[in-house]
């Protein structure tokens, strides 16, 4: 699970603090800020993604646009940790869009990084793709909200803020974005290696 | 397949799928660093307002310091080989016109201090 330290009061001011000092020059804050805020972009990529290089070409965008904001950072108007979370979920929900038009939903893709080893590690690879392509077939806003609901594990209040909508809207995203995910996986479950415990 | 099984299923993909962050590789962070300083470089100092100063009409009808410079070298360059024209210079006028002219803009009191032997 997501380390919720990021929505602390003590984690907003520090990166907030780190993001102003880069503005003014800081020659350390870039090195500072990274350490703490890279490693969580990174890991929501990938969750959304299930794809190591995608993951790491969207932290990097996503890096990039928070450089360039800096200058504009406002202390105590906005985190840094909805902010990132924002963009990087719009940045996945554009590579999932991509996505769709390359994978056909009759099929299941093969998992970019297979891990060698036991058939069970290939087949939770597969399955966590499948998770990711079937993401893709939502709506931008619907597989934002369960992904940050289901993926990062954040409260309806949170998520709200993220994405600048009501708790209610929230709600209704992933109720809707559920139901969509796992009509897709269920069609899938004999691939996926699930077994109806009837049969 | 009853509803609880699709749940039980999506439950336990996403229970797979969330994990801890990743630990970047050296080469993100170097990248990620990289473009820090490329930003950084370009968001201080603040940049340097040059003040442009009203131009002289001259200096607008010739396109500035820049382009007036040179003409005016040139110009004081041909003033001077007017007055005191190289040898090679009167050979080449000498053999286009025939002869050479001389141009004095100076009284003639101050030409006699000036006059040129070959003058002619």
């Amino acid at each position: 699970m997501t380390d919720q330290s990021s929505f602390t009061a003590e984690a907003a001011v520090a990166d907030g603090a780190l993001l102003v000092a880069f503005a003014n020059g800081d020659p350390t804050a870039a090195q500072a800020l990274s350490s703490q805020v890279l490693p969580r972009v990174l890991g929501q990529a990938f969750r959304m993604l299930q794809d190591r290089a995608e993951a790491e070409d969207v932290a990097q965008e996503a890096m990039l646009r928070l450089w360039r904001i800096a200058p504009d950072w406002r202390q105590g108007e906005a985190q840094v940790s909805t902010w990132m979370y924002r963009v990087v979920a719009n940045l996945c929900t554009d590579r999932l869009r991509r996505r769709r038009g390359r994978v056909g939903m009759d099929q299941i893709s093969e998992p970019i990084d297979p891990t060698p080893g036991p058939a069970q590690s290939l087949q939770t690879s597969t399955r966590m793709r499948a998770l990711s392509d079937a993401l893709a077939t939502l709506p931008d806003r619907q597989a934002q909200a369960v992904s940050l609901r289901h993926l990062e594990g954040l409260s309806n209040p949170e998520i709200a803020t993220i994405m600048d909508i009501s708790t209610e809207a929230v709600e209704s995203l992933t109720s809707r974005g559920k139901r969509s995910l796992t009509a897709v996986l269920a069609d899938r479950k004999s691939e996926l290696g699930y077994t109806d415990e009837q049969d | 397949m009853n509803r609880t099984d699709s749940d039980i299923i999506f439950d336990d993909l996403f229970e797979n799928a969330r994990g801890a962050d990743l630990k970047p590789t050296d080469d993100l962070m170097a990248r990620v660093l990289a473009d820090a300083e490329t930003v950084q470089s370009g968001c201080a100092p603040a940049p340097i307002v040059r003040v442009q100063k009203r131009r002289h009409w001259f200096q607008e009808l010739l396109g500035g310091w820049p382009v007036v410079g040179p003409a005016l070298a040139a110009g004081l360059t041909g003033l001077w080989i007017g007055i005191s024209p190289p040898v090679s210079v009167e050979s080449w006028m000498m053999t286009i016109t025939g002869s050479t002219q001389t141009v004095s803009f100076l009284s003639d009191t101050e030409a006699l201090l000036y006059e040129e032997l070959s003058d002619g």
